[in-house]
Formats: structure tokens, sequence, C-alpha cells
């Protein structure tokens, strides 16, 4: 795992203190990610990785898992 | 068309019609399932013939689903069989829902498959599947002589909402209610079968009797938007624009979101025509940027409480208000009558606050099983001895502003509204006394954070307990934000806890 992906973990795990997320839990499919949620989630990241999340950024696909988060987040570090 | 919409005598006389002049026209579509009029009128046939057979005519029924077509399929099947339903909110903590049945005391809970074990907790033999119940073969004779037998001062449904002391109000609206209230909105809001509304808010809110029964009077089309949508706004857009969504009546929070992401700036809305909203505080700058991208599109600002069936003023906005200005609550619905009445029972003079009082068809009928607190919210008119129509006391403080339009002040004790959701602080604090080890506790709003924060005394609890004890009790809408120790609560001179004194720590500690 890429240390990206293991910041994203910890940030779950604070925005979803309750759950447990592996890689291969949907957090979409779940019902886990709702608009409160996903509005501190995207905080949260923000913050971590010094990057901006457009809302063209904010789809089921992007934040499926911490695995795709953690692409997302590289993606935008890179631009 | 308003004769069409008074000659109604009960909600069924609605579906009747439209089914007649829109069989084949969607009324009601979840994303997975959709309904078509004349499906919509058989299946409530169907639904209310099966509930004849287990004995549930002209009984209270309990629906437990989960946000689907099959919510409303349920609701009119209920009132086919010229019964009472209450549509119980399929995440709301167990203690809560045997609180609700408690009360309500159904003849039969309607499930699914994912509902039923819950269902079989709460009134164990006495569940049905709503898929069964759909296949059942309409007894049209039996159905008749219910809708014949049927009174408009019958009841449609009991709205729960929170209590101050930790048990939920159970309101009672009845077809009456609904057909006075809903003959209003559609015609204020010129709502047809062109009508095509995106629907947010869930079906235990009182919002959705608005364009749930808006669209079964008029023959318009609703879609249910699936919850997950406001967590991907730009998903939520292309949703909206491939059903040409025209309608929305949404609580502030839900514009909000659209608004925080800038999403219409990269995603625009293309055929929204109608934007009402309701439930909370409508900031102005929210409202300016939705009239900044939708130029051609009617808004309004709806207010209500549930014990008007939903809404008793409205204010369309007609000019663009600075974003410091607030938005005003408007004026009495045509039908509705409303009073500002200051603390001694005399009318309030114009720009003088005073306490809102609803009167006319839109009241409800009162509590259920509370006759304490129906007597002291549904009072006798104070301004009219020979009227014996109950007048509903909001608990609302307004003032009228020199435009003949009402603005909203406060509330007159611990009620607040949170992303459109009605809570009881006293809701919250009793669910955190029934935590052992927590002397005592009080919950106050920081308003300009849209926070709940918690303070407790006591010794032997830990937050953790405490916490597992509010979710026990607690729909997730009401957890506080923020969870305090003190070693004692702060008292004014009353005695009373002191809650100014409160959120005066709360700005301190953040």
């Amino acid at each position: 795992m890429s240390t990206t992906e293991d910041n994203v973990r910890e940030i779950l795990a604070k925005t979803f203190p309750d759950k447990d997320l592996s890689s291969e839990d949907n957090l979409v499919t779940s019902g886990e990610i709702d608009s409160m949620s996903a509005i501190m989630l995207v905080g949260e990241l923000e913050d971590e990785f010094g990057i901006s999340i457009s809302p063209l950024d904010m789809t089921p696909e992007n934040f499926a898992s911490a695995t795709t988060i953690a692409a997302l987040v590289d993606r935008l570090e890179q631009d | 068309m308003r004769e069409m919409k008074s000659k109604a005598s009960n909600v069924v006389d609605w579906l009747q019609r439209s089914a007649n002049l829109y069989p084949d026209k969607v009324a009601f579509d979840d994303g997975t399932r959709s309904v078509t009029f004349a499906q919509l009128y058989k299946q409530s046939c169907a639904v209310a013939t099966r509930l004849a057979r287990e004995g549930a005519v002209r009984e209270h029924v309990a629906i437990l689903l989960p946000r689907s077509v099959g919510q409303v399929i349920s609701m009119m099947g209920v009132a086919c069989a010229g019964g009472c339903y209450v549509v119980l909110d399929d995440g709301s903590p167990a203690d809560r829902l045997v609180s609700i049945i408690k009360t309500f005391k159904p003849a039969v809970l309607i499930t699914c498959d994912r509902t039923a074990e819950m269902g079989e907790t709460l009134l164990p033999g006495r569940c049905i599947r709503l898929k069964d119940a759909c296949n059942e073969a309409p007894n049209d004779s039996l159905l008749a002589d219910i809708h014949l037998a049927a009174k408009p001062s019958d009841l449609l449904y009991v709205l729960f909402t929170s209590g101050s002391t930790g048990t939920p109000k159970g309101v009672m609206v009845t077809h009456a209610n609904v057909l006075a209230y809903v003959g209003w909105f559609s015609t204020c809001f010129a709502i047809g079968p062109d009508t095509v509304f995106g629907s947010q808010t869930p079906l235990y809110f009182s919002m959705s009797v608005s364009d749930v029964f808006s669209t079964i009077c008029c023959g318009a089309t609703l879609f249910l938007i699936p919850r997950m949508l406001f967590a991907f706004p730009v998903r939520l857009i292309s949703w909206l624009n491939e059903r040409k969504v025209n309608t929305l009546y949404w609580v502030p929070t839900a514009l909000g979101i659209i608004s925080r992401w800038d999403v219409l700036s990269v995603a625009p809305l293309k055929s929204i025509a109608n934007v009402m909203f309701a439930g909370e505080v409508m900031p102005t700058p929210t409202l300016n940027y939705w009239m900044d991208h939708l130029p051609a599109a009617h808004f309004a600002n709806l207010f209500g409480p549930t014990e008007t069936t939903d809404i008793c003023a409205y204010y369309k906005v007609t000019h663009r208000l600075a974003d410091g200005e607030p938005l005003p609550i408007g004026h009495a619905c045509e039908g509705c009558r409303t009073a500002i009445v200051r603390e001694d029972g005399s009318l309030a003079a114009p720009g003088e606050e005073g306490e809102l009082y609803v009167a006319g068809p839109f009241v409800a009928a009162g509590y259920l099983n509370d006759a304490a607190r129906t007597r002291a919210s549904f009072v006798q008119d104070p301004f009219d001895a020979s009227d014996p129509r109950p007048v509903y006391r909001t608990g609302d403080i307004v003032r009228l502003g020199e435009d003949h339009e009402m603005r909203y002040v406060s509330r007159k004790d611990t009620q607040i509204k949170r992303s459109g959701y009605r809570i009881e602080l006293g809701e919250v604090e009793a669910a955190a006394t029934a935590c052992a080890g927590v002397a005592s506790c009080a919950a106050v709003f920081e308003a300009t954070k849209n926070q709940i924060v918690l303070f407790c005394t006591g010794r032997g609890f830990d937050s953790e307990a405490l916490t597992s004890a509010l979710r026990a009790r607690l729909p997730k809408y009401m957890m506080p934000d923020r969870i305090e120790t003190l070693r004692s609560l702060p008292v004014n001179r009353n005695g009373k806890t002191d809650r100014r004194a409160l959120l005066a720590v709360c700005s301190v500690k953040a």
C-alpha cells in the first residue's frame, strides 16, 4: 500500500469512526457516504493533502474506497 | 381545475381521478421501480384488499420500508382501506420505533425483505410483505363500500415529530387537512400534469406531503431522489436533467450543498422552473446563488409546522435581496388564517414580536393519545369564542414587516431546526439522561456553526458509553456534534439551567 492510501485510511477512520472499512468495502453502495460525511471527508482530504477537490471530482467512482480516493488524491497532487 | 379539486372528499378520489385522466403517465419513480397512475391505483386496491383480509379496515397501519415507490403504494393502500398510516424511518434506532409503535398501536405493519426482521421485533406476527400484498386480487365491491363510508374528518396519517420529553409526538392529519392544504399548494404553485418533481425529503417528514399529494391530485410526475446523490452533486444535476425535473421543493441545506460546491457553474440545470424551500431558515446568499444561475425560475420560501399539515405562510421572491437581508416568511396561505399574539394574549401591533397562531383547515387534529399536549397547543380561537375549530400555537416568534410580510424571529422554546430536521433539544437531553452515570445535562444549539452541543455532569460515564446510549435512542440527524463534561450546569436567577451561559462556554471552547 502507498503512503497516500495509509493517510486516506486514517482520514476515513476519523470520518466514519464506527465503521471498519477495508479497501474492498464500497463506501457508496454501503450507503456510508452521505452529503454530510462527503463534505467532511472532502474538507479533511483538502486540508491533509493541500489539494482542491472540484465538484466534478465528486463521483461515486472516485469515492468508492480508500484505494480509489488515494488514486484521486495522487492525481490532484500532480496538478 | 379548482372546482374539481374541491369535489374530492378523500385523497382516494384524487388517485381515482388521475388514474382515469392519466392512466399510463408515470406517477412515482425511485430509480429502481416506477408506477403509472393506473398501476398505483390498482396496486393500492390490492394492498387495501390484503389489509382487509387481515382485518385491518379503518385501522392504524404502520409502514416500514426504505425510501421507495413502495412507500407511496403502501400509503395509498392504507387510504383505500379507510385506514390511517404512519411512515416509519427505516434508519431510526429500534428504541425510537418501539416508542412510536407503542403510541400508534398499528393493527398491521407493512415490510419488505430488508425490513422484515426489524418488523417482526416491532409487531410480531402482524407483518405483511408489500410484494405479497400487491399480488392480492382487488375486491372492488368491498373497496367501494369502504370508500362510501369514508368521511373527510377521517385520519389519513400520523406524522411523528420530536418530543421535548423524549417521546415523539404524533401529529394526526385528516383527509380534509390534506385536501385543503394540497389544494392550496397546487394552486399557488400551478402544479399540473406538466410538473416534474425531484423530491428530496423523506416520506416520514411533512414536506413530502406537499409534493407526493400534489402529484396524486394533479397528475404530475415525482422522482424520488436517491439520498446518495446529494454526496455527488454533479451526478445529482445530471440525474435531474435526464428526467427533465422542473420543480424542486427542498430544505435549504440541500440547496446549500449545490451552492457550496458551486456545482451550477460546471453543471447547469436545464429544466428547473420552480424552486420552493421550507424546513429551516434559507440563507440569502444561497438563494442569491440559485437565482443568479436560474434567472428565469420562480423561487418561494414556505413556512409552517407539521401541525398545519406542512405550511401556513409563504413568500414568493419578487426581487433580489442583499446577502445580509433575511428572507421574509411571508403571509398566510390563502384559506388559512394567522395571528401574531403577545404573551398576554392580545394581538401584536405591526412590527411587534409575538407568537404565530394559525387557524383554518390546515390545522391538524391534535397529538395522538396526548390530550395534555394537544390542549396546550391546539387552543380555542382567542379572537372568536364562537368558532369551535382549534387554533394552533406554533411556538414560533415572528413579527410583521412594513411590507406586510412576516419575518421569523426565534423559537419560544428549545426546539431547533438543523438541516431541515425539527429537533427538540429536550429529546436529546432525555436520551443522555438515560445513560447510567449522567447526573444532569443540557443541549444547546450553536446556530452559526449548525451544531448541537451536549453538556453533561455526573461521574461513572465515559464518552463511548454515552455515545452508544444516544445512538440507541436518537436518529442520526439528532445526534449532538460535541459532548462536553462539566462539574455542574450553570444556573440563572430563576434557578433554571442557564443556556445562554452554556452557549458562551461553547464559543470559548471552540
